[in-house]
């Protein structure tokens, strides 16, 4: 293998981008060979404000932080333009039934999206330029639907935002375990807001809408409703797709508004991964575990 | 509900899931040792001149907000502060924020509840030593400067307040350059300013004995980042500080999988946590504690002159086999149960609820218990 690349998902460019107010990550992923598929650029453009926008819509950042965010989002999204790999070289190179071709092999049946082309691109880099691939990407059910071709086609490993902060620290200069320990919390505050956000907005409209009468009309509603807020509670999030997948097809009565409160607070639901691992655990045991346990630098070893 | 006064004897459907946000809707219930533990605690703020953190937990739908709102009514707190004879508290209730300036984010909460108007025209008589006292505050002449001009004449309600929301430009600033008020707040200054107001507001416990301040949703502290866990541990032990005498903070904390009182440590540092002085305990209610409340739920909510049973119109067996068939749970829940069978009954009319009514929804009543 000549060469390590390192691509990025939408997901992790969003958290990566609002977990400082600085540029101290975006300076040391540079020294990494990054690769952004021209596909998860466009998301990444469509996406990074929906965290601004929620946080003001609920009031929880002031106007004039608004602008300041945007501003700066704005520059560090334009930041990632330099590692943007156009996705019609693959079709160029490959043919235009390339990903077509990824789609069959991995069995993926959602429409085409960032993760889907990221793997192709993978899979291309690998066999063309024989480089080890390591696919970053926050999107729990995502990584399950690839992570099989991954490993049994030898492309790579898929991670996530926290292995790569702990590649980070153990690669640079001046990043200390007490900063990873804050980016840490950064990352985790991201997706806890969302899942109390959520919970509370479903909680409200439970108060709101329940009686006697809704609940004769729309009991199955209500029950999938109290199961979404009882697992968000616990943080379980095993189900929580289909749940949302439910409420989706329904679309009339209280599945109306629950979908209204679902679709502006997705992130809750990129965290169903296999047997309850999640990215919000995940966080939680590394930081406990850093608590005991230091990410050793070269000084360490001698 | 369409014949809930004549046929149930109530005044109105008494079984919340929320509380009331209306000051007049919202009565206690039962739980007379919650109760008395609150009394006393804001009585002792009241009479003893410190400052006191208090920590409320429980689960959710326990009863805290609930607690925050009733102890936050002027009557209710009237009729505390009467039985030690000192005027009344000032109480604020809040949320905890979760934006990325949180101190800013309460500072902001407090002055959208300040009437300064009203203030002006209370502490007018006793401007003059006010003003000494001010003198008195802290040595930043800024803040000082800042606390006068709420209290005195020389600017408008509107101005000061404008200026304290961090509405007034430059130029406008200028202008009050007769007051010393030379730049803007910064946000050094509002944890420096609040503690100000409130050793202002209960100056010589003339209009007001101490200054209670409810931060609900304390839980949220588990979900905001290391910095602003930083921040509000900071404000909690700053503010505790600078405002020495007749400060009582009550945290109400949630619990849930993000965080329990157990953990609690993990998020407020040590220095904080020495300062809480009580905890009270939402704990789920008892078999006895959930029938005292619906006894005293139901009689606060009756038409006059109604003269029926306790638990009228629930039968006593149908009270105890609810109980005993929902297990473990909230106030909130055991309300969502009682609101529903009334409903249902209502709906059939059938009433009084007795067993074969009770047995007739029980399905429909434990919708979903696990």
């Amino acid at each position: 293998m000549n060469n390590v690349y390192f691509l990025l998902d939408a997901c992790t460019v969003i958290n990566l981008i609002h977990l400082e107010d600085t540029d101290f990550l975006l300076r040391r992923i540079d020294k990494l060979s990054i690769r952004v598929i021209d596909v998860v650029y466009q998301e990444i453009r469509n996406n990074v404000s929906s965290f601004i926008r929620t946080k003001e819509s609920l009031r929880l950042i002031t106007r004039k932080e608004v602008r300041e965010l945007t501003l700066e989002t704005d520059q560090k999204v334009k930041f990632f333009r330099k590692y943007i790999y156009e996705s019609s070289k693959l079709k160029d190179e490959l043919g235009g039934d390339y990903i077509n071709l990824i789609k069959s092999k991995t069995g993926y049946g959602k429409r085409e999206n960032g993760e889907l082309y990221s793997v192709a691109l993978a899979l291309y880099l690998n066999r063309n330029q024989s480089s080890m691939l390591v696919f970053y990407t926050d999107d729990y059910p995502a990584k399950e639907d690839f992570v099989d071709f991954f490993e049994f086609q030898q492309i790579g490993q898929i991670k996530d935002s926290i292995d790569l902060l702990l590649l980070l620290c153990s690669s640079s200069e001046n990043f200390n375990l007490q900063q990873l320990d804050n980016y840490l919390s950064a990352l985790s505050s991201i997706y806890t807001i969302e899942v109390t956000l959520l919970k509370g907005e479903l909680r409200k409209l439970y108060n709101r809408k329940f009686s006697a009468k809704s609940l004769k009309k729309n009991k199955e509603q209500f029950e999938k409703m109290n199961q979404l807020i009882q697992q968000l509670d616990k943080l379980e999030f095993a189900g929580i797709n289909s749940i949302k997948e439910y409420f989706n097809r329904k679309k009339k009565d209280l599945a109306k508004d629950i979908n209204r409160i679902i679709n502006a607070h997705l992130l809750p639901f990129e965290l169903e991964g296999k047997e309850d691992l999640n990215l919000i655990a995940k966080i939680k045991a590394t930081r406990k575990r850093l608590e005991s346990e230091s990410v050793l630098s070269l000084l360490d070893l001698c | 509900m369409s014949e809930i006064n004549e046929q149930y004897k109530l005044k109105t459907n008494p079984f919340r899931l929320t509380p009331s946000v209306n000051s007049e809707e919202l009565i206690w219930a039962g739980f007379n040792e919650i109760k008395e533990k609150f009394e006393n605690r804001i009585k002792k703020s009241i009479k003893i001149p410190n400052s006191t953190l208090a920590l409320n937990w429980g689960e959710y739908g326990s009863g805290k907000t609930h607690a925050a709102r009733y102890f936050s009514k002027n009557d209710v707190l009237l009729g505390i502060a009467s039985q030690v004879d000192k005027p009344i508290p000032y109480s604020m209730l809040m949320s905890l924020p979760k934006g990325r300036e949180p101190i800013y984010s309460l500072f902001i909460s407090v002055i959208d509840k300040l009437d300064i108007k009203d203030l002006k025209e209370k502490f007018k008589e006793e401007l003059g030593e006010l003003q000494t006292f001010i003198d008195t505050i802290g040595s930043n002449f800024h803040i000082q400067n800042v606390l006068k001009a709420i209290f005195s004449d020389d600017i408008s309600h509107i101005d000061i307040k404008n200026y304290l929301y961090g509405n007034m430009s430059k130029t406008e600033i200028k202008g009050l350059v007769e007051l010393e008020i030379l730049r803007s707040l910064n946000i050094d200054d509002y944890t420096k300013l609040l503690a100000g107001l409130f050793s202002c507001l209960t100056y010589k416990n003339k209009f007001y004995s101490c200054i209670i301040l409810w931060i609900d949703e304390f839980e949220d502290i588990a979900v905001v980042n290391n910095s602003n866990i930083d921040k509000i541990n900071n404000f909690l032990r700053e503010i505790l500080d600078s405002t020495p005498n007749n400060l009582l903070i009550f945290l109400n904390l949630t619990q849930s999988a993000l965080v329990t009182v157990e953990d609690l440590g993990q998020y407020i540092y040590e220095s904080v946590e020495s300062r809480i002085k009580e905890k009270i305990n939402f704990d789920l209610p008892t078999p006895s504690m959930f029938k005292d409340y619906l006894k005293d739920l139901l009689k606060l909510n009756r038409i006059t002159d109604a003269d029926v049973d306790d638990y009228f119109p629930f039968s006593p067996n149908v009270v105890d086999a609810l109980i005993e068939l929902q297990g473990d749970v909230s106030l909130r829940k055991f309300n969502e149960s009682l609101s529903l069978l009334l409903e249902l009954s209502d709906m059939d009319k059938k009433c009084p609820i007795d067993m074969p009514v009770f047995e007739n929804y029980k399905s429909e009543i434990l919708w979903n218990k696990d």
